[in-house]
This record gives structure tokens, sequence and C-alpha cells, in this order.
């Protein structure tokens, strides 16, 4: 059985092919020009990658905010239960995971079989999103992939007191001007993300084993502060951790066939 | 007697020097790295306007983000009682002031003398407020005057489904991409701003007569949104500039102290 699972985020379009249950090839694609060409782009280098013709692929599941950018058949899947069961797949012992997207956090308690029991979700503001890194990454002139290992080189973290991302922002030049180091600042910057998934988290109740998804997971700082503040342990899947969603998608979708 | 009030808000410095009861001069500025900088520079300009020097000035009170830190004001007041001191004496009917600046939104219930009796005020979120605008201006590629101007055009204005001020610009980014009318959009975000000012005012409740002070107040088309989602009319105050109100008030504020 060969799946494809798309989960088109507001930041990256992530593509995956599973082949007989097991991954086949991937791509994570930002989105920075027309989403549906970026998808499509995504999908020809996932198909090039694997060897897979379009034709071959049995089913498609689709999640996220822009499957309506996907041009050919697929069904669409709810992002909950695709990251419940992309979590279970990739790491079996997880009962609740975090997934910090490009601009909306989720915190889902799993079961056993990879079932979403509850959920919390922050999609309404885009504070200690991966929006509010990116911004904070270009008004510093760092690569948002470097923002995690220069925090933990920092010496004194700053105090990052806004919630909104966009005053957070303003309060990150503030400290520039001050004469703070980057690296100290950066560290504030994730704490702050860190603290904040925090509270969504513990407005769930957080059940081990706790696993972090989504772009963000990345950042081993907001990772760090996030196991800080909430005391438990925070795992990171081994494969990528931005694809969880889109593996989830493909694990929808057969699910549909074999009904 | 000479009385001076200065503003020192996140985005811009104001200053307004009265002669008994009649405004001398006044100046407003962008806002310098540090707030004692700012308020110096607009406080000269506004003496310098006046032909006047600092030791003119008999009693000068300091309100806003930085009132705490200016060096040659004789005393400080909370800009919540300073908009609605200053929207008071220019428009004596006025009940309700809605101040509109660059990182807060705030409504202020006034009696008939111009006391503050409660307000209600966002300064957690950056939606409903003139960084909003401005950031919408930039990304729909035009100057943060021209927002205004260009929403009136509009004959059908977008629905933007977002509060947050980051994910309506994530939001208006798509809408562009889809090929939407810039006036449209314009529109749409005036109509956001108006809905999320109206959350801010209700909890004070409004009362008439109404004015809007601040940066925000020259946006007409925000201005006309807000008349429409509270229900009300909106009084400008003509020749004075709304965004002088508060430093206004601050010099209202330094008669009475002095």
């Amino acid at each position: 059985m060969i799946g494809m699972g798309c989960d088109v985020g507001t930041s990256a379009t992530k593509i995956i092919i599973m082949k007989d249950g097991t991954m086949a090839g991937y791509d994570i694609t930002p989105i920075k020009d027309r989403p549906d060409q970026v998808v499509e782009k995504s999908i020809n280098k996932v198909l090039s990658k694997t060897g897979i013709s379009l034709s071959d692929i049995e089913c498609c599941g689709a999640t996220g905010w822009g499957t309506k950018f996907l041009s050919f058949d697929h069904t669409e899947e709810n992002l909950i239960k695709c990251l419940s069961k992309g979590v279970h797949w990739a790491v079996p012992t997880a009962r609740t995971v975090i997934d910090i997207g490009g601009l909306s956090s989720t915190a889902i308690n799993v079961n056993e079989k990879g079932k979403s029991m509850e959920y919390r979700i922050n999609d309404k503001c885009a504070s200690g999103s991966g929006r509010f890194l990116e911004m904070v990454a270009g008004a510093l002139e760092l690569k948002v992939e470097d923002m995690g290992s220069l925090s933990l080189s920092a010496k004194e973290r700053v105090h990052i007191t806004s919630q909104c991302a966009v005053f957070g922002e303003s309060e990150v030049i503030a400290h520039v001007n001050a004469g703070r180091e980057v690296a100290d600042i950066v560290a504030g910057v994730t704490y702050s993300v860190g603290l904040g998934l925090s509270t969504l988290i513990k407005r769930l109740g957080v059940q081990k084993d706790c696993v972090t998804t989504g772009g963000v997971a990345k950042n081993v700082a907001v990772v760090k502060a996030l196991e800080e503040n909430i005391g438990v342990e925070v795992k990171v899947p081994h494969l990528d951790p931005q694809i969880i969603g889109a593996i989830g998608a493909a694990l929808c979708a057969q699910e549909r066939l074999k009904v | 007697m000479i009385f001076a009030g200065c503003d020192v808000g996140s985005l811009t410095a104001k200053a307004v020097i009265m002669e008994e009861d009649s405004i001398v001069s006044s100046s407003l500025i962008r806002v310098r790295p540090r707030p004692e900088q700012s308020a110096k520079e607009a406080m000269d300009i506004a003496l310098s306007k006046a032909e006047l020097s600092l030791e003119d000035i008999n009693y000068c009170v300091s309100t806003g983000y930085g009132r705490e830190m200016i060096p040659f004001a004789n005393s400080n007041i909370s800009e919540l009682s300073c908009h609605g001191r200053g929207a008071h004496w220019v428009i004596p009917s006025i009940r309700t002031v809605i101040d509109i600046g660059g990182q807060d939104c705030k409504a202020i219930r006034v009696d008939e003398r111009g006391n503050m009796l409660n307000f209600a005020m966002n300064d957690k979120c950056s939606a409903g407020t003139g960084r909003f605008l401005e950031i919408m201006a930039k990304t729909l590629g035009v100057d943060l005057d021209k927002l205004g101007p260009l929403a009136v055009t509009s004959k059908t204005p977008v629905d933007v489904i977002n509060v947050c001020s980051v994910f309506i610009q994530f939001e208006v980014m798509c809408m562009i991409s889809e090929g939407k009318n810039r006036s449209d959009m314009a529109a749409g975000i005036a109509r956001a701003m108006a809905d999320r000012l109206n959350t801010i005012v209700k909890k004070v409740g409004v009362e008439e007569d109404v004015a809007v002070t601040g940066g925000v107040a020259k946006n007409v088309a925000v201005v006309n949104n807000l008349k429409e989602v509270l229900g009300v009319e909106i009084l400008e105050f003509k020749e004075i500039d709304p965004q002088i109100i508060g430093a206004l008030g601050a010099a209202l504020f330094a008669k009475e102290r002095s």
C-alpha cells in the first residue's frame, strides 16, 4: 500500500509518502510564494526522491490550513486526529503531544491506541508561535534554526514581558538598543515561548510520555524551557518532528480504505 | 503664566504650551531611544515655536508611558486623566473618549467637568492599536496616512475573520495572493480595527458625546466604522490635532497644580 500525507501549514508544506507502513520519503518546503505552486513543487520533490509516480499513490490524506491548494484527489483529515495518529506511529509511548506550528499550537492527550482523548488549541493569538520566533529572527538577522543553540550559549537571559508577538518584537529591539547580548535576548525569547506553551499544556494536564512536534520542536531551547515549566521530560521524535501531522494524514487516509 | 504638558508615548512624543487659557504652540515627533530625549526634543520644538525658553514655564506636567523619566516636569499624571481632561476642554459636551495610541487603546468616561469616572484599556495585545494599522499598511504596501483614504473608496469590504495582528497579516497576505482589491482589504482592516475597539468601549459603556484621540483618529475609515459599530456620532476636534490631546490635558493639569 502506498499512501501520501500532506500537511499544508501556514508557514511550511509537509509532504510524505508511506509504503507498506514505513516512511518512503518526505519534503518540507517553507511557504514563501504562492501556496498552490509550493504544494505542487513539494509533491514533485517527494515523488522524484522516492521514485514513485503519482498514479501509484493509492490514497492521499490532507490536513492543515491550506488543503484547498491541493489540485488532486485527497481526503480531508482532521488535524487533531492526524497529530494523534502520527505521534503514536512515531513514538508509541506518547500520551501527550504538543504541536508547535507556524501560527497555532495544539496540546493533545492521546490513548495507547493513538486516539485523541482531549485537546487544547491556541489558534487565535500568535504569542509563542513559530511566527513569533521568525519575527525575532528577522529583527536580529538570525536564522530561525540557529536560535536554539544560540540560546544555550546565553550568560544572562533577558526577561521578555510582552505576551503579544508584535510587542515582543519591539521589546527585543529595545533590548538590542540597550546593548544586551544577542544570545541573552534570544534565550529570553525562546524561554518565553516555552513558558507560554507550558500554560496550554497545563490547562490540558500533561501525561507521560510527553512528545513535542511541529517546526518549533526543533528548537532545543524552547523544548528545554517547556520541560522546566511542566516538570516532565519532553521527547522529540527521532524522525523530523515537523512531518508528524503529514504522517498522520497518510495513516488516516489508509484507514478509510480498509473500512 | 505659562504652562506646559508633555506626553511621551510609545511611538510619538507631544508637547503643548499654554498661556493662561489658550494654546500657544504644540509639537509632535517620533520617539527617540530614550524617553527623556524624546521629551526634551518635543518640548524644545514647542518652545521655539512660541519663542520661549524652558525657564519661562511656570509648571509642567508629564504624561504617557515615559512620564516618570522627564527631568523638567514638575509632576506627572496618568494619560487616562490627561486625555479625558484635554478632550473635555476642547469639546465640553464630551463624555466618552476613545484614545488609540501606538501600543494601546483606552476608553475613558468623564463627567461634566472632565474628570475621569471610569476606563477600560488594552495594552497587552497589539490588535486595536496603532501598531496594528502600521503592520497592515506595510503589508498592503501603502503609507499609513493613505490607509484611511484607500479604505473609504471601497464598496465591497473584505471580511477579516481573525483578531490577532499576526494572524490578520497572514490573512491579508493570502488575500493579496488571491488578487483581492487593495481598497477592499483596507476597508476590511478598518472594520476589524473598529470591532476590536468596540470590545474595549463596551466595557465602560458609551455615553455621548464621543471623541477619538491619538494618531488613529486621523484614519477616516476607522472613525467611520467606529461610528457604525458603536451606533453614535463621533465629534471632531477641528483645528486641534487629536494626537496632542493628552499633552493638552497635561498642560491643563499644570495650570491647576501651579
